[in-house]
């Protein structure tokens, strides 16, 4: 009896084991989705860990798949990445897949990437089967999964609010639709001369500041928003400003006939440094000698 | 034997207060900690006298900000050298105070970007308070002085960049002096109990609340150029320590 009791405590502590296996999918930068859009061959790596025993009742297999969820076993539609051997599992718990965007099981020769205008999902999956209590028979599949969207739909067109006129300098804000991540803008003459020229900053930064431009110069200027996958909305309806002289503080004194010429001697600023130290350093030394 | 033993109460009896005054006198020398120096920190109106400079044509600073005072606060901090009928010693103090105006167009409209005057006063000054009296009879005012050096860097602003006009850039630094005469009244002496704890815990001997007024001549001693110079008013905490 006491044998058999031995007997059990040992297979269900086998079992336990067998069970706590687990594979994980990690991008380079932690992400949990992969936005992706239509550069084809641009290149995704991602990193797989397999944690647990080395009793495994299947080979561990990655593969791209169409839709929001990952099958136990890679579907006949899917594109296998990697397939690692239940052999070469016991020697090698972790590793790495590349693809490119273009091997993605959506698209066919029919239907080549690039294919504009798209959002479809995928999954990178990987999975193994790991043994049951007894067997393998009554194993079980441990799976891990990444989102992959491929999105070559262009961000709404953002909107310009405000175009302030300033001294030789134009303020724009800039109102970019919710699944930007960029905003750009494009500035230029409205009468045609010249070139236009563009800025870019994040969507946190909705505020644009176009500086060295010529004064009573009228100039258009235009927004685009671009999101995670680089698409680019069309552009926004252009909007125009002028920057015009204006006077501050100074300018009011020097035409005031004020003589400061301004600068900041080294010795002055100098002396200023040194009284600052000696200041800290006797102030400090009383601390020390209190304490 | 009665009366001797009459002779040990009494003894005993007047044994009890002289030990029950040793124990109450005991720790107030202790708790007090020693007083090398004191920390400012003050908050008041600082009005620029810009407009007094020699040949101005106009009075740019109140055209552009209203003649209104700049806020300004300043930190001090101070060493005794002598501590007997008063205290005296060096103190430091550095501050900060700006003002904000809209720039105005060529007609004179507010134009949609800023204009501000920030300055730095820098002061090194000598001090002396007569606090023997607030010491040593409890009288809970102590008037004080200062006289030193102050220098003051200074730069105007427009948008978010330092002016530049007619090649002059609108930064620099200014030279002068300054007399400052003062009061601080004791807090000490509303709440002792409170004031001996902060002693024993933190080491802040005293703490006063305090109005100054300064005289402060800041033009590069009578040189032209931009004029800092100010009569104003701070108020603040200080703490001996």
């Amino acid at each position: 009896m006491r044998s058999l009791l031995i007997a059990l405590t040992f297979t269900a502590s086998t079992a336990l084991a067998q069970t706590t296996g687990t594979i994980v999918l990690l991008t380079p930068n932690n992400e949990t989705s992969l936005r992706v859009g239509k550069k084809c061959d641009l290149a995704r790596t991602v990193n797989w860990t397999y944690n647990g025993s080395t009793v495994t009742c299947s080979d561990l297999r990655i593969w791209l798949a169409s839709g929001t969820s990952c099958a136990e076993e890679p579907p006949a539609d899917s594109k296998e990445l990697d397939r690692v051997t239940q052999a070469e599992l016991a020697a090698q718990r972790t590793g790495q897949v590349t693809f490119e965007v273009q091997d993605l099981p959506g698209f066919t020769d029919e239907a080549p990437c690039p294919v504009a205008d798209r959002e479809d999902d995928y999954r990178l999956c990987a999975s193994i089967k790991l043994s049951g209590a007894v067997d393998c028979g009554s194993g079980t599949f441990q799976k891990d999964d990444i989102e992959i969207v491929y999105d070559t739909k262009p961000p709404a067109v953002p909107t310009i609010e405000s175009v302030a006129a300033l001294d030789s300098a134009l303020s724009i804000r800039v109102n970019p639709p919710d699944d930007a991540s960029k905003v750009h803008l494009s500035i230029e003459r409205a009468d045609g001369t010249g070139s236009a020229w563009e800025m870019n900053q994040s969507v946190d930064q909705t505020l644009f500041r176009v500086e060295n431009l010529e004064n009573g110069v009228t100039y258009r200027v235009t927004a685009q928003s671009e999101d995670s996958a680089e698409n680019r909305s069309a552009a926004s309806a252009p909007q125009e400003g002028t920057p015009i002289p204006t006077r501050g503080f100074f300018d009011r004194y020097v035409e005031a006939q004020g003589a400061e010429t301004g600068g900041c001697g080294a010795a002055a600023g100098g002396l200023a440094g040194g009284w600052v130290l000696a200041v800290l350093g006797f102030w400090l030394s009383s601390r020390r000698n209190r304490s | 034997m009665s009366r001797a033993v009459a002779l040990g109460i009494v003894a005993l009896l007047g044994a009890l207060p002289s030990q029950a005054l040793e124990v109450s006198d005991a720790p107030t020398r202790l708790l007090r900690s020693p007083r090398t120096g004191a920390v400012e920190l003050k908050l008041g109106g600082y009005k620029p006298r810009i407009d007094t400079e020699e040949g101005l044509s106009g009075r740019p600073y109140a055209d552009t900000f209203g003649n209104e005072s700049m806020l300004l606060f300043e930190v001090e901090l101070q060493r005794y050298f002598y501590q007997g009928m008063g205290s005296a010693g060096l103190g430091f103090s550095a501050g900060y105070a700006e003002k904000y105006a809209d720039a105005v167009t060529r007609t004179g409209e507010p134009a949609l970007e800023k204009t501000a005057l920030k300055v730095v006063p820098l002061k090194l000054n000598g001090l002396y308070k007569f606090d023997y009296a607030a010491f040593r009879w409890g009288v809970p005012l102590v008037p004080y002085g200062k006289l030193g050096l102050i220098y003051m860097p200074w730069w105007i602003n427009k948008g978010s960049d330092t002016q530049l006009v007619d090649g002059r850039e609108a930064k620099g630094g200014r030279w002068g002096y300054g007399l400052t005469l003062g009061a601080s009244f004791l807090l000490d002496v509303l709440e002792p109990r409170l004031a001996r704890d902060f002693d024993s815990d933190l080491g802040v001997n005293h703490s006063y609340f305090f109005a100054e007024w300064t005289y402060a001549e800041v033009n590069n001693f009578g040189g032209s150029g931009l004029v800092l110079s100010s009569r104003h008013w701070m108020f603040g905490l200080a703490l001996d320590y």
